[in-house]
């Protein structure tokens, strides 16, 4: 705000992109020399952005969680992408909070996505069925799938995370339980999970 | 003669006699409903539009005397242009809407709610239940063999926040716990609540005033709770029993059917209703006297009566034992 006073409007207006004016928070964590908040225009590739952070410290990327836990995993494939409101639609992800989360290959990838399948469950008010049932179905069947114990094929399981992520989306009252399938649900489209 | 100006002066009565109000026409509102035009009155629901239509649309969390509350997403239907689906029970139409009530989309959250549903809660006295489960194929299941119920009382003392990570055990959690019993009138079998809200409301502005009970805890925890958790008769509850009215799982019973029921005698073709008007004050409500075997087992009113709206009070729902006391005067 004080910088649309100071700049003018039509000034603001021309940093960014068309589509996405003005400059943008990003807070980048994870698997990056110097975590923290960045403000950059919109439209700065995500590869830019963690070289900002001093890039990273291992050897490669394994995954970047955009968005936060109601994000999108994308892979190393799409460091060069904007980060604008089109540029990550482009990619069936979103910007959400703001958050770039850098995963290297050392990290237990399943134990986080358990981690943000309890969030769910945890932050869930309980008033609408899709959400305060689902979020815990979606943390048990990941759970079935780490310990190697699922109820039928791991197929069969990453179809039954899919129809209940689906019913999340489509049916819960709120942000929260329409998003609350979205980190994970790219995950297993990454591959990222066994099954 | 002039007049005083600090006086009020009505004004001079007309020679007419006022008449009822013009009849206004109530507006209607144009939509499709599975490409099928129809007409509704303006402030309609979605559902009440589906139903002037003959659209079969399942329901659980409504009642036609409560206020929806669109909690349990089972009449979920697709709007054309809407990013998620819409609420049958609360959404109102609009013009030119276009709402699809069978899509793959539709049918999949329904079944999946369902299954949710059967998955974490005792259906077993639900009535609707099992023509709904047919309906949409669910299989609740696919999550795996239900959990250990929990101990009396476990799940009252679950604080906000403070759960335990799934054990990965194939099992799937419930809200199982033993039945709640603490007074001569009803029983709460809480492993039967889909947590519809329809007691709360029933107890609260809709109907009672009373706001004994209320949602406690959030999450899955979340449950059906009084005051501190105390037992009825510690609380604030008056025993209208209007709570069991309107609960749609029977995890709120009268003590005599709940009886019957765990005896095995509970047999729900061999009983009569019959309407009378309750013998007990001026207001006249209807009761509805279900009996069996010349014994009335429980007493309800009818939804559409203009006295009750559905809902009675302590005597007229439990006072009928006296119709029944068969012993001989001394």
């Amino acid at each position: 705000m004080p910088l649309i006073l100071r700049l003018g409007s039509a000034a603001y207006a021309a940093i960014g992109t068309e589509g996405s004016a003005g400059p943008k928070l990003f807070c980048v964590s994870g698997h990056v020399r110097r975590p923290g908040t960045y403000e950059v225009p919109f439209g700065t590739t995500l590869r830019a952005l963690i070289e900002l952070a001093d890039g990273v410290p291992g050897e490669s990327i394994r995954t970047i969680l955009l968005g936060g836990a109601a994000g999108v995993f994308v892979g190393p494939d799409v460091l060069d992408t904007p980060l604008t409101f089109e540029g990550t639609r482009a990619i069936n992800a979103t910007l959400g909070s703001g958050v770039v989360m850098v995963f290297d290959p050392t990290t237990d990838l399943v134990g986080t996505l358990r981690r943000i399948a309890a969030f769910f469950r945890d932050e869930s008010c309980g008033q609408c069925v899709p959400c305060r049932v689902g979020t815990v179905r979606q943390e048990e069947l990941l759970a079935r799938l780490t310990a190697g114990r699922p109820n039928g094929t791991p197929a069969d399981e990453l179809r039954l995370l899919g129809e209940i992520g689906q019913t999340m989306r489509d049916a819960s009252i709120c942000g929260l339980g329409q998003t609350a399938s979205s980190a994970i649900e790219s995950a297993v489209r990454a591959g990222m999970v066994p099954g | 003669m002039s007049v005083d100006p600090i006086l009020f002066n009505p004004p001079a009565r007309s020679s007419r006699l006022p008449g009822p109000p013009d009849a206004r026409p109530i507006p209607q509102v144009e939509l499709t409903i599975d490409g099928a035009s129809v007409s509704v009155a303006a402030g309609s629901t979605i559902l009440d539009a589906c139903r002037a239509q003959g659209v079969d649309t399942p329901t659980l969390c409504y009642l036609e005397n409560l206020t929806p509350v669109n909690a349990c997403r089972v009449c979920v239907v697709e709007v054309a242009g809407a990013r998620v689906l819409a609420p049958a029970c609360s959404r109102k139409v609009e013009a030119g809407m276009a709402v699809q009530t069978d899509t793959d989309r539709v049918r999949l959250s329904r079944k999946v709610v369902l299954e949710l549903l059967g998955s974490s809660v005792d259906l077993s006295s639900a009535p609707q239940a099992p023509a709904y489960f047919e309906r949409y194929g669910a299989d609740p299941g696919r999550f795996g063999p239900a959990a250990k119920p929990a101990a009396a009382g476990e799940r009252d003392s679950h604080e906000a926040g403070h759960h335990h990570p799934a054990a990965g055990d194939s099992s799937a959690a419930t809200v199982g716990q033993p039945v709640k019993i603490d007074n001569e009138l009803y029983v709460r079998d809480y492993s039967k609540c889909i947590l519809c809200y329809k007691c709360v409301e029933a107890c609260g502005v809709d109907a009672q005033n009373t706001f004994a009970i209320a949602v406690a805890g959030r999450g899955f925890d979340a449950r059906i709770s009084t005051e501190w958790s105390v037992g009825l008769p510690d609380s604030a509850c008056v025993y209208c029993g209007n709570c069991i009215g309107v609960c749609p799982t029977g995890a709120l019973m009268f003590r005599s059917e709940f009886e019957m029921r765990e005896a095995g005698t509970w047999d729900e073709a061999a009983q009569s209703t019959t309407d009378t008007i309750c013998p007990y004050c001026g207001v006249g409500c209807t009761l509805s006297l279900h009996v069996q075997d010349n014994e009335i087992v429980k007493v309800t009113s009818p939804l559409d009566s203009s006295v009750t709206d559905g809902h009675l009070c302590v005597k007229g729902r439990f006072g009928f034992q006296f119709v029944q006391n068969r012993e001989p005067r001394s």
